[in-house]
């Protein structure tokens, strides 16, 4: 999903340097990691909301959940919203947001209809898109400038610390593996490889795609292009594909489907616990419909989006990073509680 | 029930885009020129070819050439919108052309508007006209009927392909354009009223945005792009050595095999920039012939290395006096020496520092005859 602005957000924060922001980024993030499967793996089978209860009390427990749909809420929120906002500068200027926004929630509503196995077969096989990404990105590579990555540290370590704040939430995903952690099958020690391998592929992927586009603009150049990756590809020229951003667009789309599907389910999974009549399926629907009501609010808007992406982002301090860091410690220590209670 | 869901979601969803833009209710403008207007600042001239459909055989094609006053490239965009039928379409420029006057006060704001709409197609072509007008070379009717469009991009692209002009398209010249320490050259054209042709000129040298008078001419314009390490498909350089007195006997020319391009910068003082060009050569003309003789070979490398040097010192020196620092020595400096970088002002430390060139030329191939 982050694929078309991460580069620009990395260079805004730490100028040509972004691409060390995102090593730093990427190398603290298996911390966070190990302090979600450090906690999870202390209550075995249990899912995330009885575990949240466990720790917290009920009633705490219950609060925590009601946070961390709110939480999967916005994220959806914004993702429809740049989403739509991509289609329409990009594609459709002449479409209005509505049928943008309800399509792609249709779609993925229909995606998670049929439940976690169902959505791990279709991402699996859709993954093979993102290697047509990284062949046309490795394509485009030709023109790399190198000389665009210096000076190094130009600005400064204080603007490469304030890209790793961007780097770290370009990487927000990793928050499912709390949820689905109790509902994959597998030993503890694979779970945790499973997770490591999937950061390392979303670290590598970012990484080629912030090189390419750094090395493509010059550091002047690309304070002006918000898409780097889509504006850098509308100047190339296949002879079967004329416009290669479009294509790319096209591919980019499933996958902010399957983004916008993980959070859905997972705001959906959340709503059904709290509510003991709704089932899996009227929470996604209650959860899409809330979406959609607050994407049309905010529209095209961008002062409400900016609004939008600050709560974001501070819920995803809280909700993301500063909460599993937290359960860990509490987890063990509740977990012998409960044992000597027992 | 299950069935006429299916069919009712068929029906709204399938039926169709919401944006269309058929071919039918568009123009495609395919050439765009750029002149110093009279009394608004832009003077704005596109070509747009209209295919009718006859009956049988290949439609007829007319070409309508169009210009108008503006303020901005945008509202001349719209005033010609409004004199054509259908909707003004960008999104098969091939070829953009900027009257002499108009690139030497910049060009940066007349492409702001092909940078920022997500239609435009930033792999077209850029030339300046050399004491011309952009209108002039859009307006030529070319003998034998061929789209002015098609003219000249055909003509920059085969530039491109011999080693003549370094075939960037607009969206490789925006980093140029903007980056502080590099500047870049764009292929000049100029008109032939007799032939009713259009030559190419060499290539025009920019300063930061504007053009800057001085040129490469196209006779130099090879072994420019050599020393800028950039090679078409096929380079070929004709270069005087001692022959015989006669004129024709004293040439030789030779096709770039392979070739090496190295810079090296050093700072102390002052910056001092050595171009080191490392060619393998084909001799594909040499009248003076006997190439089998021992030591001649050697003797025509040594010559040219010779010959070659003086040219590109020559070269150096233009680009020197036109302030263009093609090569982003500028950027290098700052990218490696940022500490010097920002204690000086680099528009004017260019025209002062040394740039030297350095060749090594090894003949390795001599055609079907000795």
């Amino acid at each position: 999903m982050g694929v078309l602005s991460v580069p620009f957000e990395l260079h805004s924060a730490a100028r040509q340097d972004g691409w060390i922001s995102l090593l730093i980024g990427a190398s603290i993030l298996p911390l966070i990691l190990l302090a979600i499967w450090g906690t999870v793996k202390n209550f075995e089978g249990d899912s995330f909301f009885q575990l949240s209860e466990k720790l917290f009390f009920k009633w705490g427990g219950r609060v925590l959940t009601l946070g961390y749909v709110l939480y999967f809420v916005s994220v959806g929120t914004l993702i429809i919203i740049l989403y739509g906002r991509m289609i329409s500068l990009w594609v459709l200027p002449l479409t209005p947001l509505w049928v943008i926004a309800s399509l792609m929630i249709a779609v993925c509503c229909y995606l998670i209809s049929g439940g976690l196995l169902v959505m791990g077969r279709i991402y699996t096989m859709l993954s093979v898109l993102i290697l047509i990404l990284f062949g046309v990105i490795i394509y485009s590579a030709k023109e790399m400038n190198i000389v665009y990555l210096f000076p190094i540290l130009e600005n400064g370590w204080g603007r490469v610390l304030t890209g790793v704040n961007e780097a770290l939430f370009s990487f927000l995903g990793y928050i499912v593996s709390l949820f689905i952690y109790s509902k994959v099958n597998g030993t503890h020690k694979q779970k945790l490889r499973v997770m490591l391998y999937a950061h390392s592929f979303v670290f590598l992927f970012y990484f080629i795609i912030v090189f390419v586009s750094f090395t493509y603009f010059s550091t002047e150049e690309i304070t002006l292009v918000p898409e780097p990756i889509l504006y850098m590809l509308k100047a190339f020229e296949l002879p079967v594909i004329a416009r290669l951003d479009l294509f790319f667009i096209s591919i980019w789309v499933v996958n902010v489907a399957t983004t916008f599907g993980t959070y859905l389910y997972m705001a959906g999974l959340g709503v059904s616990h709290l509510c003991p009549i709704c089932t899996k399926t009227t929470a996604s629907i209650l959860v899409s419909v809330i979406v959609l009501a607050l994407t049309l609010y905010v529209g095209y808007d961008m002062g409400k989006t900016k609004q939008l992406d600050q709560i974001v982002l501070h819920l995803g301090y809280v909700f993301s990073l500063s909460l599993p860091l937290i359960m860990l410690p509490l987890s063990y220590f509740r977990k012998k509680r409960v044992k000597e209670g027992g | 029930m299950k069935k006429a869901v299916l069919v009712f979601a068929a029906l709204v969803l399938l039926t169709g885009c919401w944006d269309e833009r058929q071919f039918k209710n568009i123009s495609l403008v395919l050439s765009m020129g750029f002149d110093v207007g009279e009394g608004h600042a832009i003077k704005q001239t596109v070509s747009i070819p209209t295919v009718t459909r006859s009956s049988e055989g290949p439609g007829q094609e007319f070409i309508n050439v169009l210009s108008t006053e503006a303020h901005t490239p945008r509202e001349a965009r719209d005033k010609i919108d409004m004199m054509i039928s259908d909707n003004f379409d960008p999104s098969k420029v091939r070829v953009v052309v900027f009257g002499e006057e108009l690139a030497k006060e910049g060009i940066f704001p007349v492409l702001d508007d092909m940078y920022r709409d997500p239609k435009s197609n930033l792999n077209a072509y850029m030339a300046v006209v050399e004491k011309g007008t952009a209108e002039e070379v859009t307006r030529l009717k070319v003998t034998g009927g061929t789209r002015i469009s098609e003219y000249l991009g055909g003509m920059l692209e085969t530039a491109a392909s011999s080693t003549h002009t370094t075939g960037e398209n607009l969206q490789l010249l925006c980093a140029e354009l903007i980056e502080p320490g590099i500047d870049f050259s764009v292929p000049l054209i100029q008109l032939d009223e007799q032939n009713e042709a259009i030559n190419f000129n060499g290539m025009g040298l920019f300063h930061e945005r504007t053009y800057t008078g001085e040129k490469i001419s196209a006779e130099q314009s090879t072994l420019y792009m050599l020393l800028q390490g950039k090679r078409g498909k096929i380079a070929r350089l004709t270069e005087k050595v001692s022959g015989e007195n006669d004129e024709i006997t004293s040439y030789a020319t030779v096709e770039v095999n392979k070739m090496k391009r190295t810079m090296k910068l050093t700072v102390d003082e002052g910056v001092t920039a050595d171009i080191n060009v490392n060619l393998q050569l084909k001799v594909v003309e040499y009248p003076s012939d006997h190439l089998y003789v021992k030591g001649k070979i050697k003797m025509l490398e040594e010559e040219l290395t010779d010959v070659l040097t003086k040219e590109s010192e020559k070269i150096l020196t233009t680009l020197q006096e036109a302030n263009s620092d093609v090569f982003g020595i500028g950027r290098r400096v700052k990218a490696y020496h940022p500490d010097y970088w920002k204690e000086i002002e680099w528009s004017e430390e260019f025209p002062e520092i040394e740039i030297v060139p350095h060749f090594e030329v090894k003949i390795i191939e001599h055609g079907i005859m000795n």
